[in-house]
């Protein structure tokens, strides 16, 4: 059985860096009674892919997890929820095929919204910077909203956009916030369970 | 408070060390919460987090419906430049409540290298470290076994524990509960705590000296007990944790740990968990089956380390194992084994999940200077259990000793490296070569400490020392082996702190005024601020690193453990002629006085002791 599962890493969970989140949630798995799938190898490990591994100090909204488990799991959501420390939730799980492409071959792009320390006069500076990699910047107030393309599992990171264009951006007092992950080449994505991705037009 | 923290976190190294948050951990709605009551180790998250004792407390006193317990660990030096930088309090890791605000804070003393960051601690909660200048709450209070020499601590902690905290830390709640309640004082309330058997309330006790101005011990200013050790009155049905914090980053051992017993009578003289955590008592194995399987299921854990002073004396080890084993993906560690094939048959029942090394702890070279210490090894027991080890497969054997110990010459040195050369030669012999054996040799310096045969024993100086550790260097100077030596500066630290008295206390307060932290860590380790500190207090460090007269009265004399001192004159006098002592349990009783100070019945094993 395959999962895809939507989660928010919010609060204090922003700090927990990569390699630890992920032993966090093989131990989550186990303390729920669901046991994972393992690696072939010589070293076996519990299957699972993270769509876009979050930098640690940002924030995550609708983060993507994909495992592998025995068949006929009930309440995956429920049971991984009455475990979670505060700040990690579980939103959604969707089974997919097991002929799915991987998770992380299906991020084409990536949405933050970044907290500025005062409004722009306009966005020159991050469009000029952002090259390439920007798809679409909005700003609302002192919140500037990123869409930031992935290309070859290469994009451009929010921290080092807003500190090119804000000299002492400090990402600390302006916290940055994943707001989501996104396919957006629908033939790719054809087979998705509708409610899955957050799929562009 | 998250604010201020989330604007500091994303500039320290790994931030999650800072945010508590840990499944299974407790922060309770404040309302409900009359007594706050922080649990401090002096030392980086990743040390003191799997801190078994620490876990046992947290239990207890967040079971009291009124009653809050939260971690606090030292701050690593990034995190401590950004707290005072945006002048935020240290605080409990659960609630991220200032400590300033606390009622009760309750370090361990777990190794003496810690002292400075525990002033350092104090110092980030925004409170004096002397006691004297604090007037009110919260009460500090320390326990572990650094508490029973707690000399060098007096200036800075209102309360020791001694010995066992399980029964006291409720009665210590209890009490300051009752105090903030009426409205009483620190004063006052340092008086009922003094009352309470277990509590060293130091303000109370001062040196005394006779006519000719000679140190003649501790006394008491007025009408309070001398201090002596607790233990819990019913180890064998004491209740066992259920759950235990887990943490959100990889600690230094990810695996839950159970206490099989309590306290050693091996016996070893330079030892002194041994002295202080006497009598030796056991847990029910149907009990610790059952909470070892609890602890797996509340935890997520798949490893559980069966902890002890010497794990393979438990009584019933073999059938604890195999029981624990038996539910298949757990794995079983078996930590401080003794020198002997039957050690070597248990690791080999637990390693079925994973194969890892053999560490074995023959602590001197020479017979000679084995019965000196009373380590009750013979060599061919040494070379039995690597037999055993090899024969089964391992390829990674670690072996402990110890430098300097009293009596050792330059051939006791040569010994340790006949004995590795010959381990390594059984190897080849069994396996027609040696090019998979990995040996480690380990040697530490030995620290004489308070509390044990050896307190009297000098330091040995720096050349003698390194000139040993030399000789170890350049004759097993081989690709099999790696062998790894203590600094003779930070021995010499631990050497000064482990039996000072008040005056030592005084070079503490300024080698943390100079900047010393993390004292146990080399690149934070500054021996020289120490030099100055020491001769700024008026400590003789050559006499104070030299061998003490039998007669002499000790800064920790007035600390009652229930070993009497005259056991540890004796044992000294035997280990002069090199005559060793049986353990208690397998043999006659060696007359230490413990159970007659606790009134316990003593323990008796099945087995034979070594010891000629």
């Amino acid at each position: 059985m395959r999962l895809i599962l939507s989660y928010a890493k919010l609060g204090p969970m922003a700090f927990i860096a990569h390699l630890d989140f992920q032993q966090l949630w093989w131990r989550i798995f186990r303390l729920a009674g669901i046991t994972l799938q393992l690696t072939q190898g010589y070293n076996p490990r519990p299957k699972m892919r993270f769509a876009s591994p979050l930098a640690t100090g940002f924030q995550g909204e609708r983060e993507l997890l994909e495992v592998f488990l025995g068949e006929g799991e009930q309440n995956v959501v429920g049971r991984l929820n009455s475990i979670m420390p505060q700040g990690l939730k579980v939103l959604t799980a969707t089974e997919v095929p097991l002929a799915f492409p991987k998770v992380t071959a299906l991020v084409d792009a990536l949405a933050y919204r970044v907290k500025l320390p005062h409004s722009l006069d306009s966005l020159e500076c991050i469009t000029r910077e952002a090259g390439d990699y920007l798809l679409s910047a909005q700003l609302e107030g002192k919140e500037l909203n990123l869409l930031l393309k992935v290309e070859n599992q290469r994009t451009i990171r929010p921290d080092i956009l807003a500190g090119a264009c804000f000299p002492g951006f400090d990402k600390a007092g302006f916290p940055i916030i994943r707001t989501g992950i996104y396919a957006y080449k629908t033939e790719k994505t054809s087979p998705v369970p509708a409610g899955l991705f957050l799929l562009l037009d | 408070m998250w604010d201020k923290l989330q604007a500091i976190l994303p500039y320290v190294e790994k931030p999650a060390r800072y945010i508590g948050n840990e499944i299974n951990s407790v922060a309770k709605a404040q309302e409900e919460v009359q007594l706050r009551f922080a649990l401090a180790f002096p030392d980086v998250y990743e040390i003191g987090f799997s801190y078994m004792g620490f876990q046992i407390l947290y239990e207890i006193i967040n079971s009291i419906p009124w009653a809050q317990a939260e971690r606090v660990f030292a701050p690593w030096p990034d995190m401590e430049a950004k707290l005072r930088e945006h002048k935020i309090p240290l605080y409990g890791l659960e609630t991220k409540t200032g400590l300033n605000a606390f009622d009760i804070i309750g370090f361990t003393l777990q190794y003496e290298l810690g002292y400075t960051n525990l002033l350092n601690m104090l110092d980030l909660a925004g409170l004096s470290p002397h006691a004297r200048e604090r007037t009110g709450f919260p009460l500090i209070i320390a326990g572990g076994p650094g508490a029973l020499n707690p000399e060098p601590l007096a200036d800075f902690i209102d309360a020791f524990v001694l010995g066992e905290g399980e029964e006291i830390v409720t009665e210590i709640a209890e009490t300051v509960a009752e105090a903030k309640k009426q409205g009483w004082g620190k004063d006052k309330t340092l008086k009922l705590l003094a009352a309470i058997p277990g509590i060293y309330v130091p303000k109370f006790y001062a040196p005394a000296y006779d006519a000719q101005g000679s140190y003649i011990g501790i006394k008491p200013l007025g009408s309070f007990p001398a201090p002596k050790k607790r233990i819990v009155r019913d180890f064998a049905s004491y209740p066992l944790p259920q759950k235990l914090v887990v943490p959100l980053v990889q600690p230094v051992h990810d695996r839950v740990s159970i206490e099989i017993c309590r306290g050693c009578a091996r016996g070893c003289r330079f030892c002194q968990a041994g002295m202080l955590y006497r009598p030796v008592r056991e847990r029910p194995m149907a009990q610790l089956a059952e909470q070892g399987r609890m602890l797996l299921q509340n935890t997520g854990s798949s490893e559980i380390s069966l902890s002890s002073l010497s794990s393979a004396d438990y009584s019933k080890i073999e059938e604890l194992v195999q029981t624990l084993m038996a539910s298949g993906d757990t794995s079983v560690s078996l930590p401080s084994l003794r020198v002997d094939s039957y050690s070597v048959e248990l690791a080999k029942l637990t390693r079925a999940v994973r194969k890892t090394g053999l560490t074995l702890a023959p602590e001197a070279g020479s017979q000679r200077l084995r019965n000196v210490i009373n380590k009750n090894v013979r060599e061919e027991d040494i070379f039995s259990a690597a037999r055993a080890a090899f024969e089964n497969g391992w390829d990674s054997l670690k072996l402990y000793f110890m430098l300097g110990l009293p009596t050792e010459t330059d051939e006791d040195i040569e010994d340790i490296v006949n004995m590795v050369r010959g381990l390594e030669q059984l190897y080849r012999e069994i396996n027609g070569n040696n090019r998979r054996l990995k040996m480690t040799v380990a040697v530490s310096t030995f620290v004489p400490k308070a509390h044990t045969p050896f307190q009297w024993a000098a330091f040995l100086g720096r050349k003698d020392v390194e000139r040993r550790q030399r000789l170890l260097l350049d004759k097993l100077r081989l690709p099999k082996f790696k062998v790894q030596t203590m600094d003779w500066k930070e021995s010499k630290l631990e050497a000064l702190l482990a039996r000072g008295d008040r005056k030592t206390g005084r070079a503490i307060f300024l080698a943390w005024q100079k900047g010393c932290r993390f004292d146990a860590w080399t690149e934070h380790f500054r021996p020289q601020l120490w030099a100055e500190s020491f001769a700024q207090a008026g400590v003789d460090v050559a006499v104070a690193l030299g061998e003490i007269p039998l007669t002499a009265a000790l800064p920790w004399d007035h600390i009652d453990i229930g070993v009497s001192k005259d056991y540890l004159i004796k044992e000294s006098g035997r280990a002069k002629g090199a005559a060793g002592t049986p353990d208690c349990t397998l043999d006659r009783c060696s007359d230490c006085g413990v159970c007659a100070a606790f009134a316990v019945t003593p323990l008796k094993r099945k087995g034979k002791s070594v010891c000629d």
